[in-house]
């Protein structure tokens, strides 16, 4: 559960499989760093640790954590910054949970969750007591191949502090993230990551395995604390309760989502060409395409896929994360079979739809689905549109919009659009700007 | 004396016994001289005399007068509910001495109408011919390897083809025995080839229909007509397959055939219904989705065989704007929400 908590899936095969050749290589150049970087950590351990603190959510029913991670205090004032993630339970139901903090010399404080960003995954806390040291707020803006240093208390084991490369910020990404190549493990999640000058410049958020790190730059831990000091109001020293949390929420959701919509909407697409059709390709430069094609001896079909997606997921509590989009063509054509045959096996790859994971019963409704015939780009289509409502953020939706193109007797397209926690205006938008994209080369074929 | 027929029935009326007398007096008892001997030990040795004589309702002929001459046991007479020495019986007339009834009745006595033999529907005689059942066989074996052929995804040799409808096959074989050891044990007449050639038959439009329901539903866009033309077909089909089985395996009678069968089928599919309302409410992360796909003559098929539906031109599709407006609706989830608001 806890290391569940900590540790972020990450999907993007690539990653894994060149984690994979790196952590190859590290396993033999190691021994050769150890000598040299043992000072540089020494010192910065030695002035930062009184800073660090242990993150602890304990449950109120049985008195026990059920969950850790770390934090950092960064003001005078006695605030920590730390992952959303680590402290979700408490925000979700703050009757039933209770965050506290544990400093280097042992001593446990209770704290206040005081805001959070969901999109960036931070929130800051503050305890009762005024602490005697606080970290200073750096930038994120490096160079590629900097030292940098991460601290945290990996798996409740004791404070450590792991040192890496800072490798620039990912470009792939909605939410842009410092990629560091350093080993960040579940517990330290809300650690910070430090400079030589002792700046917090990154919080640690997910790691993708074998030395390939996340950080959230310590900017979006700027905004989240300027409104934290502005806005107290909002966010009151006393205790919060569960439903303003959840419109707190559904408020960041909604306006993130609005936002990357309106990102999507406005630009020209760029295209892909699969099987006959000209369909909408990289999207934004966040949007990862991978793409196969299959034609053996045997079968009686060719095909070729082509999924593109972002890695951006929000998490918002354990076994429920959104702002995943996904789009994937599936182009089919057959060599001798006749129609029946075909659209069998052309209905057996439509009737399967993308899987979701990323909610339960708790946090989503059922799917409600539609479906007619649809003219796109001037072909027969069949087109499926199916929406599921967040339950605790009603006006936000899951949806998938499936298409395949009824109009050939031995060829055709599925594609099937996955986005998750958009509204319902910008989800119409998104599917009729998708549908409207979709062209033909061959039309001349009919 | 006229002819007399003593009936001997059993206390739990299933044994019986037929004994005809003639003469001026008929002897009951358990004694060796007399003409009706009974091995009922709570029966006199001399128990009864019967004698030719007026009937209670004073006809000259056709009734007779019984005398209890043992008065040990006494003698019950149904017609007055009482145990009497002397009793004038008419034909059809019971008595009980000991522990047997007799009753007596004359060679007049009426009897219901004859009950007819079922006689089978020539259309089963036919297919218990051997060189009809044999065709069918092959026909339905040709269709089931066609099937197969149109769903398989590779290129398939023949005998592959065919062993792929063998399961079709056994099914039918496996049911078509069933059936016939039923009629071994009920009629004496197992009938297998007629009960082969028929579960092969229902086998057979059971895919035809299955097709023509999905086809239909692609065509109408709907899973409802998909689902109900299902509903409809199966529970015909299944009723007149049942019906058969039984026809030609027992002696039921026609009406009591069809109303077992029809509510077997419609038992079904209430089942099915059941669990559909049941389940439907139920989490299910995944979307669920009318994915049916047919080629494009399935959309031309039907409305040139029906005439098109009114209000709506199947042929026509919705542009992409249309098509979005008219189905906003699935973004309504009011009524989902209530229950878990409530809790």
């Amino acid at each position: 559960m806890q290391i569940l908590m900590k540790r972020k899936k990450f999907k993007n095969g690539k990653f894994l499989l060149s984690a994979g050749i790196f952590g190859i290589v590290t396993a033999f150049a190691a021994p050769a760093f150890t000598q040299s970087i043992t000072d540089e950590a020494q010192a910065i351990y030695g002035s930062c640790h009184p800073s660090v603190v242990q993150i602890q959510v304990i449950d109120l029913a049985t008195g026990k954590k059920t969950s850790i991670g770390s934090g950092f205090q960064f003001t005078p004032e006695g605030h920590i910054a730390t992952n959303f993630h680590v402290v979700a339970e408490a925000v979700h139901s703050p009757q039933r949970f209770r965050v506290e903090s544990i400093r280097y010399d042992g001593v446990t404080d209770p704290v206040d969750v005081l805001d959070i960003d969901v999109i960036h995954d931070l929130a800051v806390i503050r305890g009762q007591e005024s602490p005697s040291t606080y970290l200073s707020l750096g930038h994120s803006d490096l160079f590629k191949g900097t030292h940098i240093y991460s601290m945290g208390n990996p798996f409740d084991l004791g404070m450590s502090i792991v040192e890496g490369i800072y490798n620039g910020l990912m470009e792939d990404s909605l939410y842009k993230k410092i990629l560091f190549s350093g080993s960040i493990n579940p517990g330290m999640s809300g650690g910070p990551a430090l400079n030589k000058a002792r700046e917090v410049i990154g919080i640690n958020v997910s790691t993708a395995g074998n030395e390939v790190s996340f950080l959230v730059p310590v900017e979006h831990l700027e905004e989240l604390y300027a409104r934290v000091s502005t806005a107290p109001a909002a966010s009151g020293s006393s205790e919060v309760s569960g439903t303003q949390w959840k419109k707190r929420i559904a408020e960041q959701l909604t306006g993130n989502q609005n936002q990357y919509v309106k990102r999507l909407l406005d630009p020209v697409w760029n295209t892909l060409e699969v099987g006959e059709a000209k369909v909408p390709g990289e999207l934004l430069n966040v949007f990862k395409c991978w793409g196969k094609s299959e034609d053996k001896e045997k079968d009686l079909y060719n095909y070729a896929y082509i999924n593109c997606s972002t890695s951006d997921t929000i998490f918002l509590s354990s076994g429920f994360s959104t702002g995943n989009i996904l789009y994937k063509y599936f182009w089919l054509a057959s060599k001798g079979l006749n129609p029946i045959r075909f659209y069998n096996l052309y209905e057996n790859h439509f009737r399967v739809p993308n899987s979701y994971e990323n909610a339960g019963e708790d946090d989503v409704t059922n799917f409600q689905c539609d479906n007619d015939f649809v003219d796109v780009g001037g072909r027969d289509a069949k087109v499926l549109w199916c929406v599921r409502q967040y339950k605790k953020f009603p006006g936000l939706y899951d949806i998938n919009l499936s298409l395949a193109l009824v109009d050939r007797n031995d060829r055709g397209l599925l594609t099937e659009v996955v986005v998750l926690g958009i509204s319902k205006a910008n989800a119409i938008e998104f599917a009729r700007k998708f549908l409207k994209e979709i062209q033909w080369q061959n039309s001349s074929l009919k | 004396m006229a002819k007399l027929i003593i009936e001997i029935v059993h206390p739990l009326r299933f044994l019986r016994e037929y004994k005809t007398f003639e003469g001026p007096e008929v002897h009951i008892g358990r004694g060796y001289g007399n003409d009706l001997i009974l091995g009922d030990p709570h029966v006199s040795a001399a128990h009864l005399i019967v004698r030719s004589g007026n009937s209670s309702s004073g006809q000259e002929s056709g009734g007779w007068l019984v005398e209890d001459v043992s008065r040990e046991n006494g003698m019950y007479v149904r017609k007055f509910s009482e145990v009497m020495e002397q009793a004038p019986l008419d034909s059809g007339d019971e008595i009980v001495i000991g522990r047997t009834r007799l009753r007596f009745f004359s060679p007049e006595h009426p009897v219901a109408a004859t009950k007819l033999l079922i006689q089978t529907h020539p259309f089963f005689q036919r297919i218990e011919k051997s060189v009809n059942a044999w065709s069918i066989l092959l026909v339905c074996a040709m269709i089931f390897t066609a099937h197969v052929y149109l769903t398989s995804l590779e290129d398939v040799s023949i005998p592959k083809l065919a062993s792929g409808s063998l399961g079709f096959l056994f099914t039918a074989f496996a049911w078509a025995g069933l059936w016939a050891f039923v009629g071994r044990m009920i009629k004496h007449k197992p009938q297998f080839a007629a009960q082969l050639s028929l579960s092969l038959l229902f086998i057979v439009a059971g895919l035809v229909l299955t097709n023509v329901s999905e086809y239909a539903g692609y065509a109408f866009n709907s899973v409802i007509v998909e689902i109900v033309l299902a509903a409809v077909f199966f529970s015909g089909l299944g009723t007149a397959f049942l019906v058969g089985n039984m026809t030609l395996a027992t002696n039921v009678s026609l009406r009591k055939r069809i109303a077992v069968c029809s509510s077997i089928s419609l038992g079904i599919i209430a089942i099915l219904t059941l669990r559909y309302y049941s389940f439907k409410d139920e989490f299910n992360p995944n979307p669920v989705y009318f994915a049916t796909l047919k080629p494009p003559f399935a959309r031309g098929l039907l409305p040139a065989a029906i005439g098109p539906p009114r209000g709506r031109n199947l042929s026509a599709n919705q542009s992409v704007d249309q098509f979005l407006n008219e189905t906003a609706g699935i973004f309504d989830f009011s009524d989902k929400l209530k229950g878990t608001t409530a809790k």
